[in-house]
C-alpha cells in the first residue's frame, strides 16, 4: 500500500475554515432563515377567517376539521366555526391555503412543534399561535390562489337600446357560461343560511357545474316553486355574503338560478322534469287571500302535500307584486306564466277578479276552509304629502306600473319626475324612460342611502335617469286647468341624527327650485288595506307598523290564520315572501292535522 | 235678557267663549260636551309636524332595533304624517257632523310648505276657520330680529294666498316691538289675531338637579298680558283681537271685552273646573251685563281700550314707581 501524504493533511484542512462564519445554525440561540413561501405551521386570521371549511373539505388528509372557537359567534356570513389542524396528519401541502377565500389562512416559518402528548397534534391556528401573522409565509394572493375571483359577466342590452322597448334588459348565460361561472363556486354553503328560504345553492350549482341542468330544476324546486322569478329579480342576500366575494366578485347565483330554471321551456317540462310527488287528497281545504309570492307557494306546497287549495285572487292574473309591480323589462310575462301554469297543474285552484271583503268575506273563507293565509302584499301608496297632490298628472308609482303591466296607456307626457328612492320609483323612472319621458328623480337623501338595489340604481342612470338627491319636493305646481305643470323642491343638506341613525335630510332655507314636469309619479311607499278584516277579527290579531305579527309558523293571534310576504316580514321581497309561504306550509298542516288528532 | 252673541273672523258666534286648543279638544265626544256646556265655538287641537317626525323616529328607531331593514322605512314619517293628517281631517268631519259650532283647525308646523298643506287639506274637508299655532323661540343666536319677524309674514302671506276660509293667528309676545308687529300683522288679511298662546316653560328641580316642566295650566293673575295688549291694540288693528290665557271666569270675559276682544279662549279653567265653567263664566257675564244694563257685547266692548279709556297712559305704564311707593312690607 502507497504511503499517500494527503491522508496526514487531510485532517489539517479544516484549519482553512477558522475564523469563517459556520454553516451551522446555533439554535435555539439563532433561527435558521427558510425559504421563500417556505410552508410551515398553520396561521389563520381568526378576524378573517368566516369558517367557510373549504380547507377542511380540501385536504387530502382529513388533517383539518372546523371547531366552535370560544368568543367568536356565528352571524350572517360567518359560521363561527374555525379550522383546527392535525399536525400529525398534515403534509404541508397548502391546497388549503390556496383555496381559502378570505386570505385568511397561511402557512408560517415556524416549523418546531413540540409536544409531550404524542396523541395531541391538534393545533387551532391564530388561536395556539396569535404571533403567527408576523410570520407568514405561504399566503394565498390573487397570483397563486387555485380560485377564480373574477365573476363571468352577465350581457345585457345597452342602455340606448334598453330604453326602446320593454324587452329583457338581461340576456342571460350561455352554457358554457353557465358552467365557467358555476366552477367558481366552492360549495361553502355560506350563502345558505344567508337565503331567506334556504334553498340548496351549492348543490344546484354543482349540478350545473357538471352540466346536469335538470338535477339543478329539480333541486331548486325542492323548496322555491318560484325559482325562475328569483333567477330574475331576487334581492340576492346570498350574494351578499358569498365567500368569494371577500375578495373578488361574488359567484352569480342569481343568474345561475335564471339559466337553470330557464333550462324549462314550458310548464310541461317544468312538470316533466320536477316529476313532483304529490300526495292524494287528505279531505282537509286551505284558502289564500292573495295569488303574490307568499300566496302562491304556499298553496303550492300544500297541494303537494293533498290539501285542497283555493287562492282568491283580486286581479285578473297571478303574481301579485312580480306580475304588478316589476316591469316585463325585468320580468317578462312569460315567466310569470310558465310558473303559474305550472302550479296550476299540480292542483292549485286561483279564483281571478275576486276580492276578499267585496265579492266574499274573510268569514266566509273561514266557514269553508279549516285555514287561510293573508298574503296580499303592500298596494296602498303612501300619500307623498304635498299640496295639490290629488291633481290630475300626480300619479302613484304602484297604480302606474300597474297600469303599464296591464298594456294599458297611462298619460305622463315627456317630462316625468318621480318621488322616492327604493326599487318602486327606480322601476317608475325605468318605465316613464321606455315610454319616452326624461325623468328625474327627486330623492331626499343621498345617493348611497337609496334602498332600491344598486343594479337598479345603476340600470337607471345608464339608461338616461337623472337622480337629483337630497332634493325635498315641496308642492306641486298645477296650471289653469288643474294639471301638474311643474314641482317645487328644495335641496337639503344632511345633518348627523343625534341618535346614530343614518344622516337625516334638512331643507336649507331659501335654495328652492322648480322643475317643470308633465306628470310626477310618486313612490315613497306601500302598505296594507287591511279593511277586509273585521274588527272582531282585527281585534285579536296584532298589527305592528303596518305589519301583521305571526310566530314562527306564520300564525296570526287567530289560530286558523296565517300570514306572510310583505305584510308580515321585515324585508319585503320576494324571496321573504315566499320562504313566509314555505314556513307557513309547515304551520298550517301542523294546525289542521293537530286539530284532527 | 242679554245678547251674547259676536262676531269673531266672519263667524256668528252664539257667545264670545272659545274652548282653545288643547286636548280636550282632540276628539268628539269631548268636543259635543263641550258644546252642550256652551261653547260657542273650538279649536281643535293642533297638529304638530314636529310631534310626527318625532313619532315617525321613535318608530324607526325601534323597527331597526328589531331588525327591520331602515330602507323600509325610508319615508315613513309620510305615512305617520298621512294619517295624523287622516285622523284630523276624520275629527273636523265628525265636528261638522255631530255639533253645529264652528269648528276652527290648529296647525304647528316647521316648515313653509307644510302650513299650507295642513291648511288646505282641512279646507277641503270643510273647516271653518284655521288658527296659525306660530311660534319660533327668539333664541338663535344667527338669526336677527328682522328675518324672525319676517318668518311670521311668510308663512302668513303664503298660507293667505292659498286658502279662502277666515285665518288667525295665535302669537307670542316675545316681539322686541310687539305693537307694532301686532298692527303689521293684522294688516296682512288675517282676520284675527290671538294675543297670547301660552308656551311651554322650564324649570329647574334643584334636588335633582334637572330641568323640569312648569305647572302647565295658567291661573286668573295670567290675563294682564293680553289684557293690556288687547286694550292697546283693539282700536289700531284691522282685525278682529281674540284674548287667551289668564280667563278662567266670567270676570275675565268681561275686562277682555271692555278690552275689546271679539272673543276668549278657554283651556286652563275647563280643566280645573270641567266643561261646565263655560255655563258659569257666561252666567256672570250675562248677570253683569244685565246689572250694568247692557244689552249686547257691542255696548261695552272696547270701552276701557287704550283710544277710550280716560287715562290710557295706565295702559302702558311699565315701571311701579308710585304705585310701590304705597306698598308695604308686612
Amino acid at each position: 500500500m502507497a504511503f499517500d501524504i494527503k491522508g496526514i493533511l487531510s485532517p489539517f484542512k479544516a484549519l482553512n475554515q477558522m475564523g469563517k462564519h459556520p454553516h451551522t445554525v446555533k439554535f435555539p440561540y439563532e433561527q435558521k432563515v427558510t425559504a421563500p413561501r417556505y410552508r410551515g405551521l398553520h396561521f389563520n386570521d381568526l378576524e378573517e377567517c368566516i369558517g367557510c371549511g373549504t380547507c377542511s373539505t380540501i385536504c387530502q388528509n382529513k388533517a383539518i376539521d372546523m371547531i366552535n372557537i370560544e368568543g367568536i359567534d356565528p352571524s350572517s356570513g360567518d359560521t363561527g366555526l374555525r379550522p383546527r389542524v392535525d399536525n400529525g396528519r398534515c403534509c404541508w401541502c397548502a391546497l388549503c391555503v390556496e383555496v381559502c377565500p378570505t386570505g385568511s389562512l397561511s402557512l408560517t416559518t415556524d416549523y418546531i412543534y413540540v409536544t409531550e402528548d404524542a396523541d395531541s397534534f391538534l393545533w387551532t391556528p391564530g388561536v395556539d399561535n396569535p404571533d403567527g401573522k408576523e410570520k407568514k409565509s405561504f399566503v394565498s394572493d390573487s397570483e397563486h390562489s387555485l380560485l377564480e375571483y373574477a365573476r363571468i359577466p352577465m350581457r345585457e342590452l345597452e342602455g340606448t337600446e334598453r330604453v326602446k322597448s320593454f324587452a329583457e334588459v338581461v340576456l342571460g348565460y350561455s352554457e358554457e357560461e353557465a358552467r365557467k361561472e358555476a366552477e367558481r363556486c366552492i360549495g361553502c354553503g355560506i350563502c345558505t343560511d344567508n337565503c331567506p328560504v334556504h334553498m340548496h345553492i351549492p348543490e344546484y350549482i354543482n349540478a350545473i357545474a357538471l352540466g346536469n341542468d335538470e338535477d339543478a330544476i329539480r333541486i331548486i324546486y325542492d323548496n322555491n316553486p318560484l325559482g325562475e322569478t328569483c333567477g330574475k329579480v331576487c334581492t340576492r342576500r346570498c350574494e351578499e355574503i358569498c365567500a368569494i366575494s371577500k375578495r373578488g366578485e361574488p359567484v352569480a347565483i342569481r343568474w345561475l338560478k335564471r339559466y337553470a330554471t330557464e333550462r324549462a321551456a314550458n310548464e310541461e317540462m317544468v312538470k316533466e322534469i320536477v316529476n313532483p310527488t304529490i300526495l292524494p287528497p287528505n279531505g282537509h281545504s286551505v284558502g289564500i287571500i292573495g295569488a303574490g309570492p307568499s300566496g302562491l307557494t304556499a298553496a303550492y306546497y300544500l297541494a303537494m302535500r293533498g290539501f285542497n287549495v283555493d287562492i282568491y285572487e283580486s286581479k285578473a292574473h297571478a303574481g301579485g307584486m312580480i306580475m304588478y309591480g316589476i316591469p316585463k323589462y325585468r320580468l317578462p310575462l312569460d315567466s310569470i306564466d310558465k310558473q303559474i301554469e305550472y302550479m296550476e297543474s299540480i292542483g292549485v285552484k286561483i279564483h281571478y277578479n275576486t276580492m276578499v271583503g267585496k265579492d266574499v268575506t274573510l268569514e266566509e273563507l273561514h266557514q269553508k276552509h279549516e285555514a287561510v293565509f293573508i298574503g296580499i302584499g303592500f298596494e296602498k301608496p303612501y300619500s307623498i304629502g304635498l299640496t295639490n297632490e290629488e291633481a290630475e298628472g300626480s300619479i302613484q308609482a304602484v297604480n302606474f306600473l300597474r297600469e303599464i303591466n296591464s298594456d294599458k296607456h297611462v298619460e305622463i307626457g315627456d317630462k316625468v319626475v318621480v318621488i322616492g328612492g327604493g326599487n318602486v320609483a327606480i322601476d317608475a323612472a325605468r318605465v316613464s324612460r321606455r315610454l319616452g319621458a326624461d325623468v328625474t328623480i327627486l330623492y331626499r337623501r343621498r345617493v348611497q342611502d337609496m334602498p332600491a338595489d344598486w343594479e337598479e340604481i345603476e340600470g337607471a342612470e345608464d339608461e338616461g335617469v337623472h337622480i337629483k338627491p337630497q332634493a325635498i319636493p315641496l308642492e306641486l305646481i298645477t296650471n289653469e286647468n288643474g294639471r301638474v305643470v311643474a314641482i317645487k323642491y328644495a335641496n337639503a343638506e344632511m345633518v348627523p341624527d343625534p341618535k346614530g341613525g343614518r344622516p337625516r335630510p334638512k331643507i336649507i332655507e331659501g335654495d328652492e327650485h322648480i322643475i317643470e314636469t308633465t306628470a310626477v309619479i310618486g313612490a315613497i311607499g306601500q302598505e296594507a288595506d287591511y279593511s277586509f278584516i273585521s274588527e272582531k277579527i282585527k281585534s285579536q290579531i296584532e298589527i305592528k307598523r303596518g305589519r301583521i305579527v305571526v310566530n314562527e309558523s306564520q300564525q296570526t293571534g287567530v289560530e286558523w290564520l296565517f300570514a306572510g310576504g310583505d305584510i308580515a316580514n321585515n324585508r319585503a321581497d320576494a324571496i321573504s315572501a315566499i320562504a313566509d309561504g314555505f314556513r307557513a306550509t309547515k304551520g298550517i298542516e301542523k294546525f289542521i292535522l293537530n286539530k284532527e288528532n | 235678557m242679554a245678547d251674547l252673541t259676536t262676531k269673531y273672523l266672519g263667524l256668528s258666534l252664539k257667545n264670545p267663549v272659545i274652548a282653545s286648543s288643547s286636548t280636550l279638544t282632540d276628539n268628539i265626544e269631548s268636543i259635543k260636551n263641550l258644546e252642550e256646556n256652551g261653547a260657542a265655538a273650538v279649536v281643535l287641537r293642533s297638529i304638530f309636524e314636529e310631534e310626527i317626525t318625532m313619532e315617525a323616529e321613535h318608530v324607526v328607531s325601534q323597527a331597526v332595533k328589531e331588525g327591520y331593514d331602515e330602507g323600509l322605512f325610508d319615508y315613513f314619517d309620510s305615512r305617520v304624517k298621512q294619517q295624523n293628517v287622516d285622523d284630523y281631517l276624520d275629527l273636523i268631519l265628525e265636528c261638522k257632523r255631530q255639533t253645529q259650532i264652528p269648528v276652527i283647525g290648529s296647525i304647528n308646523a316647521m316648515s313653509d310648505h307644510e302650513w299650507v298643506y295642513f291648511a288646505k287639506k282641512m279646507v277641503e274637508v270643510g273647516v271653518d276657520a284655521i288658527e296659525l299655532n306660530m311660534f319660533l323661540l327668539p333664541s338663535d343666536m344667527r338669526r336677527t330680529c328682522d328675518e324672525n319677524e319676517k318668518l311670521y309674514f311668510d308663512v302668513v302671506n303664503k298660507l293667505l294666498k292659498e286658502v279662502d276660509v277666515p285665518v288667525t293667528l295665535k302669537m307670542s309676545h316675545y316681539f322686541s316691538n310687539l305693537g307694532m308687529m301686532i298692527k303689521k300683522l293684522s294688516e296682512t288679511g288675517l282676520s284675527g289675531l290671538v294675543l297670547f298662546n301660552k308656551f311651554f316653560a322650564p324649570d329647574f328641580d334643584i334636588n335633582a338637579e334637572k330641568v323640569t316642566p312648569t305647572y302647565v295650566l295658567s291661573g286668573p293673575r295670567d290675563i294682564y298680558m293680553s289684557l293690556r295688549w288687547i286694550a292697546m291694540m283693539s282700536d289700531r288693528v284691522d282685525c278682529d283681537l281674540a284674548a287667551s290665557t289668564g280667563v278662567h271666569d266670567g270676570a275675565g270675559v268681561i275686562k277682555q271685552v271692555l278690552a275689546g276682544a271679539k272673543a276668549v279662549q278657554v283651556a286652563s279653567t275647563l280643566y280645573k273646573n270641567g266643561p261646565e265653567q263655560i255655563g258659569v263664566m257666561l252666567k256672570e257675564l250675562e248677570d253683569w251685563m244685565n246689572k250694568k244694563g247692557y244689552n249686547s257685547l257691542d255696548d261695552f266692548r272696547g270701552k276701557l281700550s287704550y283710544g277710550k279709556v280716560d287715562n290710557p297712559s295706565l295702559l302702558q305704564r311699565v315701571q311701579f314707581m308710585k304705585y310701590f311707593g304705597t306698598f308695604t312690607n308686612k
